[in-house]
């Protein structure tokens, strides 16, 4: 087995109590994914600030790949989605995965229930053997919204700011489906999100289509970027309806799709501008950080004005 | 058996997708429908699963259709370029220049990425290069 030369964050905060925050040797490996990193590296920094805040300690898992993406590379061939997936659990042996993304998440947690089957693992570790690797079949994977969730009072504790926004929450697809899978919160009518939002003082408000997908997933936006962007539209226009402030998601293909198609509409006369947050980003704002909005397709900064506003 | 679809349309009546396109679930449950446009119009959002009284894996099965026609060398182009970027980079959205200097603006390391040549021996081991036409 390789070691990983990742390097190790530990909190800054000095009045923790969490155990994990305080060892030389960090509970979670951070997963980020491809879009945020290459993408909105926004989302990056925001999640690496907020797990510090929180007294949480995480190692980023620079050797990790493409998770891949249950939609576009498992529709390719399973055994590739399987075999890479193995490779990035094997990175975190010995500690619990945080990801930051509904498609890594997904794929992250179906595989780990998928390779706990000895068999079936045995033969993935075939392939990982080639590159020095194996995986034991023993880590598990978690959403960063169920460490939030988990952190309410937490975060209660350490904001700096109410936030007294309407927020659109958007949940996606892969946060809670395939429910029977991912386990996490109700698949019809979730409230993790929801809570956490309202824990720094904004209004989750209900909308059409809530539970709608973004229109990117499962290799459509490369494919039929016309069908996304219908999916898109729709969202978009029932947010607007219910006269949000902004919209607050779990994931950044989400969030690329949300801000980028909304940006490609306005081009196209769509006359709506909502403002598109990650949920680390919003709880960023809460700990008065800068959460790197400006790097936003469409225009997001009045968010930030409108908490002053607000006061 | 509980993965016997009694014909009840849950699953097209939950899928967005067909609010929007010819997909019908029901039909690729039933087998009676495997082209590109219908199997590749699903959004993987697992709605119908969900709602299935009957269990029935809807999106597992469409996903197997998709392997399928991928072995077939049915592929569409912008999916062939995905799939090209995974096999260079180990990333289906890879770092460029544009995003070093977003993270650089933000005080991220430039680059913080050492996958691909692990992925790429990997991606000739499963057979991926050869299915998808880069090697």
């Amino acid at each position: 087995m390789k070691s990983s030369d990742s390097k190790s964050h530990k909190s800054k905060s000095s009045d923790l109590t969490s155990p994990t925050s305080q060892s030389s040797d960090p509970e979670f490996s951070l997963f980020l994914g491809c879009i945020a990193p290459n993408r909105y590296p926004a989302i990056e920094s925001c999640t690496e600030l907020v797990l510090d805040k929180l007294g949480i300690g995480y190692e980023v898992m620079e050797e990790a790949s493409c998770c891949p993406p249950p939609g576009i590379v498992r529709s390719f061939d399973e055994l590739t989605w399987l075999t890479l997936s193995a490779r990035n659990l094997s990175l975190a042996e010995g500690r619990e995965i945080i990801t930051i993304c509904n498609g890594c998440f997904s794929t992250l947690k179906e595989a780990s229930v998928i390779l706990k089957n000895h068999e079936v693992r045995d033969n993935i570790n075939q392939h990982l053997k080639a590159i020095g690797r194996e995986y034991r079949g023993d880590v598990e994977v978690k959403h960063l919204v169920e460490i939030l969730y988990s952190s309410l009072d937490r975060i209660k504790e350490v904001m700096e700011r109410r936030l007294r926004l309407r927020v659109g929450v958007h949940y996606g697809c892969h946060l809670t489906r395939p429910s029977s899978i991912l386990r996490v919160d109700s698949p019809e009518n979730p409230r993790m999100l929801d809570e956490i939002v309202e824990v720094v003082g904004a209004e989750s408000v209900e909308y059409d289509d809530k539970m709608l997908c973004c229109g990117a997933g499962g290799g459509v936006r490369s494919s039929s970027k016309e069908l996304a962007l219908t999916f898109t539209r729709r969202k978009l226009e029932s947010l607007k309806d219910a006269d949000v402030d902004c919209v607050v998601n779990s994931c950044p293909f989400c969030h690329l799709q949300l801000d980028q198609g909304q940006a490609i509409l306005r081009k196209e006369g769509m006359n709506i501008e909502i403002p598109v947050l990650h949920i680390s980003q919003f709880i960023a704002l809460s700990l008065n950080y800068d959460a790197g909005l400006h790097q936003n397709a469409v225009p997001s900064e009045r968010i930030v004005e409108k908490l002053e506003e607000k006061l | 058996m509980n993965d016997v679809c009694i014909h009840c349309g849950i699953c097209t009546a939950s899928c967005p997708s067909g609010w929007y396109t010819p997909l019908v679930t029901r039909r690729v449950v039933g087998g009676e429908v495997n082209t590109m446009e219908d199997v590749w119009a699903c959004v993987t959002c697992y709605q119908c699963e969900e709602r299935c009284p009957r269990e029935i894996k809807v999106v597992e099965r469409i996903i197997e259709i998709r392997n399928e026609l991928v072995r077939e060398g049915k592929i569409f182009e912008s999916h062939r370029e995905a799939a090209l970027k995974l096999i260079e980079s180990g990333r289906i959205v890879p770092w460029n220049e544009k995003s070093g200097e977003l993270r650089e603006e933000l005080g991220l390391p430039r680059k913080r990425e050492k996958c691909a040549e692990e992925v790429k021996t990997l991606l000739k081991l499963t057979g991926f290069e050869s299915l998808i036409g880069g090697g």
